[in-house]
């Protein structure tokens, strides 16, 4: 079993490691920059890795991410206690702004850490023992005894100092006698769980063990004073070196107003741009939180943080050379397949044939595949477009070829055949790419979409797109939510095209709701009704757009 | 006689009119609050985990002690700091900006607006572009990731006269793998060259704003006017020296690279 525990600053900066595993955690970065975590609350998160599980607090400036390699039976909340507590325990100890954390911090970090693991392992031991049900109840108690409590209790991790029993309490340790039912409880399960052990530890090395409770009785002192509701970011010691650059918003523009009122200044502004209120929110919630505890900002540093999200949000995380890839995969001699998928009339054909149109151009041979196989026109429809592309491509210079591939009507297998075989004559016939239309659906509709892994499955596409409408409002969210999942877990939508970006002006918030909903990114952009009308998104025009 | 004076006159006037427009345009401009960035800089930037973040606490908390070391993980966020230069003589201390810019491809349009409107091109003095040189990292797709992004740099960093020097600092000689600084300068010739003709031969999307945004070149125009007649790109062809130096953060071998930085500073 491998795990570690780091601190480490939005600089990149590791102010604690409990060991030198620290690389593993480069992917917890990754996954912050782009958001793909699963938020617990507002500063904790999580995610699965390769074989690995991250858990991340983020205090001020400050992370304290953990990671285990095996499957953990800590439950979040108390992990969450401890790098609570742990980072606290830095921001005491650690006031200025120093370059080596001293001795003393690292080992009462230790002392924390290992406490942690501790409880881990113990607990398998007693679930083994066949003592798991009892464990569970208690997990489950004190789990429902800190929820009702909300932001003031929270925390429980017992520690043995002094042959006294303490008690953490948010990260503060409360005597015994502050709770005596608590206690009566802790002496003899979590006792055993957790201190028994230790001491003998303990006396084994009585010198260590001397040293350990001094820190332990340090620790008590210094958390005592700390301010209970300075979980809520900003508490004034270390909070202006801890700041970061994006964060940092640039305080000297002056003219202060009243956060609340520019944060819903801002969501009507949003919102009249047709971004969701959900969606709204969720930024602005964001957005007031980098400015911690201050109550009024000016206008323009509000402005600049908003900016500084939404070119975030909109920015691709992933490589848009689409033509590299398909040239790779040409000279392995595979054709490149592209599906499109959306709801119904929101204009896959049309920006499925500009696609194409743009392949051509790049002397790639194009096969489009017809598997719309259940409107009636669809078909034909697909064979217009490829008669015009057709005579486009002669009258110019390309020496490319674009042909259609179709398989009449028909529903449930017919159209994971109709893929397959044209993905095999395209290999056969050397073609460079395959687009595959696919039928428009509801995305509400379960039994609709239920083909969908099927065909993902089967068809195996290097590029699932959705294409989603600038028009749609709201109902954007659940599109693009439900299209990424619908071709199972271990598939997603690869990117969007928004179309018809001609016909809204500057009220571009869908792209918004749908990246946010889904951290799909968005490449391309629809803006008309002829082939040349296929755009890359400009994350700037669209901020720019949105805070017009 | 009066059919050409009428004429004169409605150029003249339409002159003055746009002369106005463009005083008042820029005066708006000019009015405009600058950003607390807009100083001189040194720029810190390249993929991430090449050793940027290292390399600036290096310089800011220990440039000359054999010891110092800091350890660290990919940076979420860009670090600023002021720092005296040149390094190797204290007294003169001229205030520049360090800048390390994380490699994150989340973060280029902010790295575009960072470098082009708050800290602006003419101030910055230097580019530090860090690579980490060992072959297990360093592999085609690596290369490739690189000349893309050095070639998303080019086009503004060559926008003022003289271009911007750049330092192609590759890093972690130390390594066993690590490979050779001119080979490295001719993998990244070569996929220059590569990306150099895709870009003037094929057939890109534009991008949404580009018909309307004159005023900025575009990426084929910069590559048409660089390579003139050429078929393979150099270094060379840039106005900005380009200098490719080995080291080490780790085992100290940064003098090189510092005197690099002092140069920028003196020049
Ligand atoms: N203005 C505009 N209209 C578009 C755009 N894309 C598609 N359309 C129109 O939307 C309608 C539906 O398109 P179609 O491709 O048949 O949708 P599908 O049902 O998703 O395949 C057609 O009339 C298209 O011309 C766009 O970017 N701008
Ligand atoms: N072997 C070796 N490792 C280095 C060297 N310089 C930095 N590193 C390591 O490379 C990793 C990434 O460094 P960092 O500065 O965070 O890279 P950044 O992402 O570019 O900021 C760290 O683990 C450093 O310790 C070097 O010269 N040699
Ligand atoms: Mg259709
Ligand atoms: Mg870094």
């Amino acid at each position: 079993m491998s795990y570690s525990l780091v601190l480490f600053e939005s600089s990149g900066r590791v102010v604690y490691k409990y060991n030198n595993k620290i690389s593993p955690f480069n992917e917890l970065v990754s996954n912050i920059v782009n958001e793909t975590y699963t938020e617990l609350d507002s500063r904790f998160f999580t995610f699965s890795g390769h074989h690995k599980k991250f858990y991340c607090y983020k205090k001020e400036n400050i992370y304290g991410g953990l990671y285990f390699d095996v499957v953990t039976t800590i439950d979040n909340e108390r992990i969450r206690r401890t790098l609570l507590s742990v980072l606290k325990t830095y921001e005491h100890l650690e006031e200025d702004d120093s370059k080596e954390i001293s001795e003393k911090t690292k080992k009462m970090i230790d002392l924390q850490f290992e406490q942690l693991m501790k409880y881990n392992t113990d607990k398998e031991d007693t679930a083994k023992a066949g003592y798991s049900s009892e464990d569970a109840k208690k997990e489950q108690g004190s789990d429902a005894q800190k929820k009702s409590s909300v932001a003031s209790t929270k925390s429980k991790t017992p520690k043995t100092g002094k042959k006294k029993m303490r008690r953490w309490n948010n990260g503060e340790i409360v005597d015994d006698n502050a709770d005596a039912s608590e206690l009566d409880f802790s002496k003899d399960e979590e006792l055993r769980a957790n201190g028994g052990n230790r001491d003998i530890d303990f006396d084994q090395n009585a010198f260590e063990r001397e040293n350990d409770l001094v820190l332990v009785e340090e620790l008590k002192n210094a958390l005592d004073d700390e301010d209970e509701d300075s979980e809520d970011e900003s508490n004034s010691n270390g909070g202006t070196f801890r700041r970061g650059f994006f964060n940092k918003v640039m305080s000297y523009f002056g003219g202060e107003v009243d956060l609340n009122t520019l944060s819903k200044q801002f969501h009507d502004q949003l919102i009249t741009k047709n971004i969701s209120a959900g969606t709204s929110k969720t930024i602005l919630d964001r957005i007031q939180s980098q400015f911690g505890k201050k109550k009024t900002v000016s206008l323009e540093a509000f402005k600049s943080a908003l900016q500084v999200e939404l070119t975030k949000i909109l920015s691709p995380n992933v490589s848009t050379d689409l033509l590299f890839e398909i040239k790779s995969k040409s000279e392995k001699g595979k054709p490149y397949v592209i599906s499109v998928v959306g709801v119904n009339g929101v204009g896959k054909s049309t920006n499925l044939a500009k696609l194409a149109f743009w392949l051509l151009q790049n002397n790639l041979n194009v096969l489009i595949c017809a598997c719309d196989t259940f409107r009636s026109g669809a078909v034909e429809q697909l064979k217009i477009h490829v008669n015009n592309l057709s005579a486009l491509n002669k009258s110019s210079a390309s020496t490319s070829k674009i042909n259609i591939f179709e398989k009449g009507y028909g529903g449930g297998n017919h159209v994971v055949a109709t893929a397959r075989s044209a993905i095999e004559h395209a290999e056969n016939e050397g073609y460079n790419v395959v687009l595959i239309d696919t039928a428009g659906r509801t995305h509400s509709n379960a039994k609709l979409m239920a083909p969908l892994k099927k065909f993902g499955d089967a068809a195996n596409p290097d590029k699932i797109i959705m294409v989603g409408e600038a028009l749609v409002g709201s109902d954007s969210v659940e599109q693009a939510i439900n299209f990424n999942n619908a071709f199972g877990t271990k598939r997603n939508l690869d990117f969007f095209i928004i179309s018809k970006v001609d016909t809204v002006g500057d009220m571009v918030g869908t792209m918004i709701n749908m990246v946010m909903a889904t951290n799909v990114p968005i490449l391309f952009i629809g803006t008309g009704q002829t082939y040349t009308d296929i755009k890359r998104l400009s994350v700037k025009t669209v901020v720019d757009m949105l805070l017009k | 006689m009066g059919f050409i004076e009428l004429i004169l006159a409605t150029i003249l006037l339409g002159f003055l009119i746009s002369l106005g427009l463009y005083l008042f345009q820029n005066y708006e401009h000019k009015s405009g609050k600058t950003s607390p960035y807009c100083k001189p800089t040194i720029l810190i930037t390249g993929p991430n985990n090449s050793g940027k973040t290292a390399l600036f606490f290096k310089l800011l908390e220990g440039p000359f002690s054999a010891d110092y070391n800091v350890s660290t993980l990919s940076s979420i966020e860009p670090n600023i700091k002021e720092i005296k230069l040149p390094l190797s003589n204290e007294k003169i201390g001229a205030r520049y900006q360090l800048i390390d810019y994380p490699g994150h491809k989340r973060y280029i349009s902010l790295f575009n607006k960072l470098i082009t409107e708050d800290v602006t091109i003419k101030n910055i003095k230097g580019v530090i572009y860090m690579i980490d040189s060992s072959t297990s990292v360093l592999q085609d797709e690596a290369v490739r990731e690189i000349a893309q992004q050095l070639l998303r740099l080019f086009p503004l960093t060559e926008a003022k006269l003289g271009g911007t020097d750049f330092l192609i600092a590759v890093n972690k000689q130390d390594l066993f793998d690590s490979r050779p600084v001119n080979r490295i300068r001719q993998l990244l010739q070569a996929e220059l060259t590569k990306l150099i003709l895709a870009e003037l031969h094929e057939s890109r999307l534009h991008e949404q704003d580009e018909d309307e945004d004159e005023g900025s070149t575009s990426l084929r125009d910069f590559c048409t006017s660089l390579m003139g007649t050429s078929k393979e790109f150099t270094f060379d062809m840039l106005e900005g020296n380009v200098d490719f130096i080995g080291g080490s953060v780790l085992r100290n071998k940064t003098d090189a690279w510092f005197n690099w930085i002092d140069e920028r500073v003196v020049n």
